[in-house]
């Protein structure tokens, strides 16, 4: 398939799918005719994108917010916050998973397919790590490490080794061969202690492995300043896969308030990123994210030191930023933000690079391209702002 | 005829003929006895405590009490099951669980308010106006005998207002508010003072009081002296301040709520007639379920330690044990994936002292957005409360020159909850 | 001509003619004193006797005979009554030392007119009007200089109220006053619960939801009744300044119903049970400003403006009885009527002739506080001894002086002079002003006055600590203690601070006493105004001495142990 030029800034809707409740996450099969979505009931959600015939697979007791493909595209695995991953044929009729695989005790937050097609990582609220056959469902590594709730977790490309980011934003990378971890690396900006009311907020909601390995990107939040009434700010961070470390923190153009809960790669270079805003609305950001971008806004940053960030009343719970012979990591700032008018939950680029995906709080699931329109008059609009 | 304050009495004659009222003595027009005639025989043992767990915030009823799983609002957790048939509770207390044959849960309460200040000070007085004293004060009032040494209502919390909670009630019966752990302010001695002169000086200031009192007002002396008697006591037991068994702390949780909760428990051994933690926080605007695990998480080990250690001592007899909100949280859930709050129908959980174990008492309807049966609101739990420790609600407090019923006339007991 | 008449003759009928005239002098003062107090030349009791005879403490009139209290007392007792403080133990002994046969009197008067009294009523009124409510739209420095320059100023009482209520909050020069309304942001229980209580005497609170359950006088329309005044008025903030001031619409009526009752019923705007104020028949313009987004409401007919008038008028006896009876409980130590906020007919005055009688004189008076406060404390009653002498003694209310607990704001200023802080701040400042200027009158008004508000402001942090732990938001007047403050007395490293400065002229001159004796005399006119018994003596000095070498902590100890007495607590 030809990796299409996208054209952030003539991003337009042209279709839309609705559903009763809100929605936490979507992802395109990897044909490309099919749209998933996790909701805020037990069901996961199908649309044929032609002919928009809506299906609901029931397995699930809980929330399911992660969605993979097995790497032939004709498996959907689906993690839970029942601590199940289902496994579903995704042309299914009768919507039932073909199987049922209880992985954590707890919310099982994420799942995702190794590069070799043979096995799926899994991780979950009993803090662990988990990888197992597809063959027979037989758990092959089961790995502790994380003190607090890992959110994500990821194959690098290469097959060998998992990244996984937990609610205090340790980074762990995991040699899976050797099933315990190689790297740890602390995006202490990522999480943040509410003093108010005692309790932390953090974890990558959304986490991709650049095709080629050379990056990793966490989305998230950052900033804490009262998170129990939603605010802090989204932010992504990009870690450079080589020297394992953080190479810049992604924003968006205009101050945000919110979490930002997809982040993901495009073929042609760019990175986008969706953001749920505190105000209900959402976004979805557009970054030049390649090695000149990242050196610029390295040269015009201003020594960032901890005062400039807003008086932290937090304890000695909140790691500081960066220790003084450390330097920071340069802020990327989006070059164009798309405003929808609802909290944008998980966001997923289509096979052919033309088109997003996104998971709406309204319960719409929303198939945007990023092209010039057509034309016609029958599609609905997607309010678009440069 | 006058209603004076009865000043020229000795103090001790007064708690006595308090006490000869509260046994069922008092004969005066309108005043019953204070204290139940059920309880009239118990009181003459062990006298009753209360142990009080506030979840600062409004903990969400959803998330604890009265799940729905599967329904619309009912979120992502799922119920399990406790030793009470019929009786379920969330996924997300899972050692809370297995304790609830100790506990029984309110789940048709309506506040009629979902203001934090309004719903919290409802579920502390049972009343959702004006200035009268918290469940902790009158219980101190009227349990504590004149001879226990330490405050009888104490407040363990590591941020929070500092209330008070003693209104018309004498000010000895205000919580005493302990940061956490830390011991009260100034209760150490002044260094650099010869042992000699510390018992001498105690002997000089009460001759000093004597020689004073000799032809005054003996009852305001004694109430002053009484507060010096506390002071020193308090200052006897700066062990319950200093450091904490380890391996306490590994049972309780070697975070604040458990520490507090393992200096309630010490507290309420050492006698104290209230002890009241406070778990902070539960207002999840936003994140409602992630923020909702972390939370509870803390809170249902500790808890069911704790619960369990009363149990042990043989203590739950004795101690009534309430875990309350100032309301619960909505059924809509949020973009922000949060519950905003709720008084319309929310929980409640209690047990110990003069309450029947392992009842549900009241029901929302299917999908949890209104009370469908058995609805009761702070001025019902507030008698409830009372009179499970023996404290006739119905009755006016007893202070002179005000006619102020102790719980409000409105309302009544739970009486199907008592045991 | 002259006869030569003898010396002795001579300096005899002169020294006649001196007293003669002397007395002529002293008849023409008593009687210009008894004009002056509006009292009449023929027997008229002046009403400091009046006090005596209502009590039963006149013997003329058939009452007890009084056993008035030392002059060692007097002094304590007066100081911290009107002025918050105990004297200095240089004051003492000067005052008990002093022959003048009228010095009680003289000491009155100028205590009376000091600053110190002045700010003593500020802390007073402020906690009785204001309860210890947080800042909220007003400074609170700011309502504080009202009511000291209102009190300082002599201002009548019920010209006080008015401006309570009827301040607005727009202008600057008035807004201090408005913080009796803003401060409970005219939030309905609380601002008609504070009029009841504060100025009418009467704890309505019960009845706004029904009524009273066992006051029969406090009925429901009662409460809604001084509602009705309020409840046209709002809060308004201006959109540029955001200053919040108070507005008021022409429309709207207050109905209630019982909750136990269910009745529906509605009132007009009235005091009790006067008549209700009608509204005047409506205007086309009922308006001086429309309300709108940017314009505060004025109505040409303030129900909130009548408020003032009618609560303060002569038809209203609860607002004279209610602040006559508070100012009796500032110095006597309870009220006529107890508790101070429970007027009602269940509740009978323990005097009360005396009470109405006191009240007329207020009026009559034109609500001067002073005048009334001079007469309680010219009466043989309020100098009676606060103790027993036999076990049969009748208790009969104020025969026997009361135990008065020290107010918040008077234990701190107390503790800060038994620690001999008070004492060297004031030094501190008086030197500062006298400095470089040899002609400085330090007895006149505007040096008094100065002086006592750079004191006033440099103990301001000390006495807001005493007050966070001494204080309540109980509205009783009954006498409370807490253990944890009882450990702040015991233990607190503040006080210690207090006594160890360098500067602290108390412990300095305790360090230059001759000996321990003396030193330990010092310490008990300081803290407790009067000489040790030779018990107290030796058992006190017995333990400086375990204090060896460190002499000075064994006074430092001994100050601290008898702050914690009985007899420190309370003014007796």
């Amino acid at each position: 398939m030809t990796t299409f030029s996208a054209i952030p800034e003539e991003t337009h809707e042209i279709k839309r799918f609705e559903h009763e409740e809100p929605l936490t996450t979507c992802r395109f099969s990897p044909d490309g005719r099919y749209v998933f979505a996790g909701a805020e009931d037990l069901g996961v959600h199908r649309w044929d994108v032609k002919s928009d015939a809506k299906a609901t697979l029931e397995g699930h007791e809980s929330w399911v917010r992660r969605m993979d493909f097995s790497v032939d595209g004709s498996q959907l695995f689906t993690a839970g916050w029942d601590g199940q991953i289902g496994f579903w044929d995704i042309d299914a009729e009768n919507a039932q998973p073909h199987h049922m695989l209880q992985a954590h005790r707890g919310f099982a937050r994420w799942v995702n397919a190794s590069p070799d097609g043979k096995s799926i990582a899994t991780c979950g609220n009993d803090l662990r790590v988990r990888t197992w056959k597809l063959k027979n469902y037989k758990m092959t590594a089961d790995m502790g490490g994380h003190d607090r709730h890992p959110y994500a977790v990821m194959y690098h490309p290469d097959g060998e080794h998992l990244a996984s980011e937990d609610l205090m934003g340790w980074i762990h990378i995991w040699d899976t061969r050797r099933r315990r971890i190689a790297n740890k690396i602390h995006a202490d900006i990522m999480t943040g202690y509410d003093n108010k009311f005692a309790a932390d907020m953090g974890g990558a909601r959304d986490m991709e492995f650049h095709p080629a390995g050379e990056r990793l990107a966490c989305a998230g939040i950052s900033n804490v300043v009262n998170s129990f009434a939603g605010q802090q700010d989204p932010l992504a961070i990009l870690v450079d896969w080589n020297t394992k470390q953080i190479e810049c923190h992604l924003e968006a153009k205009d101050k945000a308030t919110g979490v930002m809960w997809g982040v993901s790669f495009h073929p042609s270079g760019f990175v986008a990123c969706g953001i749920a805003k505190q105000n209900g609305s959402g976004s979805i950001e557009f970054f030049k994210a390649d090695k000149e971008s990242i050196e610029s806004a390295r040269n015009e940053q201003t020594p960032v030191k901890d005062e400039e960030q807003p008086p932290s009343e937090t304890d000695d719970k909140t790691d500081s930023k960066a220790s003084e012979t450390k330097p920071i990591a340069p802020t990327l700032k989006s070059y164009f933000s798309l405003a929808v008018d609802k909290c944008v939950r998980g966001m997923d680029f289509s096979p052919d690079g033309k088109q997003i995906a996104i998971a709406c709080s309204d319960g719409t699931l929303r198939i945007l391209e990023m092209d010039k329109k057509v034309g016609s008059d029958s599609e609905s609009e997607e309010k678009s702002k440069g | 005829m006058a209603l004076h304050r009865n000043q020229g009495c000795n103090v001790l004659d007064h708690r006595m003929s308090r006490r000869n009222f509260v046994m069922g003595a008092g004969a005066a027009a309108g005043f019953g006895p204070l204290l139940t005639p059920a309880m009239a025989k118990q009181a003459k043992g062990k006298q009753k405590q209360i142990l009080q767990v506030y979840l600062q915030g409004g903990v969400s009823q959803f998330e604890s009490w009265d799940c729905k799983p599967g329904t619309k609002y009912g979120g992502p957790f799922r119920e399990i099951q406790t030793p009470v048939p019929g009786m379920k509770i969330c996924e997300l207390l899972p050692y809370t669980a297995q304790k609830m044959h100790l506990l029984s849960i309110i789940r048709s309460i309506n506040l009629k308010t979902n203001d934090h200040g309004v719903g919290r000070l409802f579920m502390e007085k049972g009343r959702t106006v004006g200035d009268y004293p918290y469940v902790g004060s009158v219980a101190s009032r009227y349990l504590k005998n004149a001879n226990d040494p330490l405050p009888g209502y104490i407040h363990i919390s590591t941020r929070g207002l500092t209330d008070n909670t003693a209104a018309f009630l004498e000010a000895q019966h205000a919580q005493m508010k302990l940061e956490g752990v830390a011991p009260p302010e100034n209760l150490l001695q002044r260094s650099g003072i010869p042992e000699s002169v510390l018992t001498k000086s105690e002997q000089f200031r009460l001759q000093l009081n004597k020689q004073f009192g000799t032809g005054r007002s003996k009852s305001l002396i004694d109430s002053y002296d009484a507060s010096f008697d506390q002071a020193n006591q308090l200052m006897a037991r700066k062990h319950l301040f200093e450091s904490q068994p380890e391996k306490d702390l590994d049972r309780y949780g070697h975070h604040p709520f458990g520490q507090n909760c393992l200096l309630a428990r010490r507290l309420l051994e050492e006698g104290v007639t209230c002890v009241k933690v406070t778990h902070h926080g539960y207002d999840t605007h936003a994140e409602n379920f992630n923020f909702h695990i972390e939370q509870l998480d803390e809170f249902d080990k500790t808890f069911a330690t704790l619960l369990g250690d009363i149990e042990e001592r043989g203590m739950l007899d004795n101690v009534l044990i309430m875990v309350y909100s100032e309301f619960g949280r909505t059924p809509k859930i949020n973009n922000k994936y949060g519950r905003d709050h709720w008084g319309a129908s929310c929980s409640v959980a209690l047990g110990g002292a003069g309450i029947q174990p392992g009842a549900i008492i009241g029901a929302t309807n299917e999908d949890g957005t209104e009370v469908s049966d058995r609805e009761v609101d702070g001025g019902h739990l507030f008698h409830t409360y009372m009179q499970a420790v023996g404290i006739n609600s119905i009755n006016d407090h007893d202070i002179a020159g005000r006619s102020v019923p102790i719980g409000d006339p409105a309302a009544s007991a739970i009486e199907e909850l008592l045991s | 001509m002259f006869k030569r008449v003898d010396k002795k003759w001579v300096s005899m009928i002169g020294g006649g003619m001196w007293i003669i005239i002397g007395c002529m002098n002293r008849i023409m003062l008593v009687l210009l004193m008894m004009f002056a107090l509006g009292t009449s030349v023929e027997g008229q009791e002046l009403l400091r006797d009046r006090i005596d005879t209502g009590i039963g403490l006149n013997p003329v009139t058939g009452g007890n005979s009084p056993s008035i209290c030392t002059d060692f007392e007097f002094v304590r007792r007066v100081y911290i009554d009107v002025t918050g403080r105990q004297p200095t133990a240089e004051t003492v002994v000067t005052f008990v030392s002093d022959q003048a046969p009228n010095k009680r009197e003289q000491l009155i008067d100028k205590l009376l007119s000091s600053p110190e009294h002045a700010r003593r009523l500020q802390h007073h009124f402020d906690v009785m009007l204001l309860q210890r409510l947080p800042k909220k739209q007003v400074e609170i420095a700011n309502w504080q200089q009202y009511l000291f320059e209102s009190m300082y100023s002599n201002k009548p009482w019920n010209q006080v109220v008015q401006e309570l209520l009827t301040a607005d909050g727009t202008d600057a020069s008035t807004r201090p006053a408005a913080r009796f309304i803003l401060a409970r942001e005219l939030k309905r229980e609380e601002t008609v619960r504070a009029i009841g209580q504060t100025l009418l005497g009467r704890d309505l609170q019960c009845a706004q939801c029904h009524d009273h359950p066992s006051v029969g006088d406090y009925l429901q329309r009662h409460y809604y009744g001084i509602s009705a005044f309020l409840s046209r008025s709002y809060l308004f903030t201006d959109p540029k300044s955001k200053i919040v001031s108070i507005g008021e619409k022409a429309e709207g009526d207050v109905k209630f119903t019982s909750v136990f009752t269910n009745e529906e019923d509605a009132t007009s705007p009235r005091i009790l049970d006067l008549d209700a104020i009608d509204d005047p028949m409506a205007e086309e313009e009922p308006y001086v400003v429309k309300p709108d987004n940017n314009n505060r409401g004025v109505p040409k007919y303030s129900r909130r403006l009548q408020l003032a008038s009618e609560l303060t008028s002569g038809a209203n006896s609860a607002f004279r009885l209610n602040i006559t009876n508070r100012m009796w409980a500032l110095y006597m130590g309870r009220g006529i009527v107890e508790p101070l906020d429970m007027f009602h007919a269940d509740n009978s005055p323990s005097h009360p002739q005396l009470l109405e009688e006191l009240a007329q004189f207020l009026v009559e008076q034109n609500y001067d506080l002073r005048k009334l406060t001079r007469e309680i404390l010219l009466s043989k009653t309020y100098q009676q001894q606060s103790k027993r002498h036999t076990e049969s003694e009748t208790s009969e209310p104020f025969i026997i002086a009361e135990l008065k607990p020290l107010s918040p704001e008077q234990l701190g200023l107390c503790l800060l002079q038994a620690t001999g802080i008070l004492q060297t701040i004031y030094e501190k400042h008086r030197v500062a002003m006298t400095k470089g200027e040899d002609s400085i009158d330090e007895t006149a008004t505007e040096f008094k006055t100065k002086l006592e508000a750079l004191v006033n402001t440099e103990v301001a942090a000390h006495l807001d600590k005493v007050v966070s732990i001494f204080a309540s938001a109980n509205q009783s007047s009954r006498f409370d203690a807490a253990a944890n403050q009882a450990l702040f007395l015991l233990n607190s490293p503040l006080i210690q601070e207090w006594l160890e400065l360098p500067e602290n002229l108390l412990i300095n001159k305790l360090k230059s006493a001759e000996n321990i004796n003396e030193a330990v005399n010092h310490v008990y006119l300081t803290v407790l105004s009067r000489n040790p018994n030779s018990d107290e003596l030796n058992l006190a000095s017995d333990l400086v001495r375990e204090f060896e070498s460190e002499q000075v902590a064994g006074y430092q100890h001994i100050i601290r142990l008898l702050i914690c007495s009985a007899e420190f607590r309370f003014n007796h």
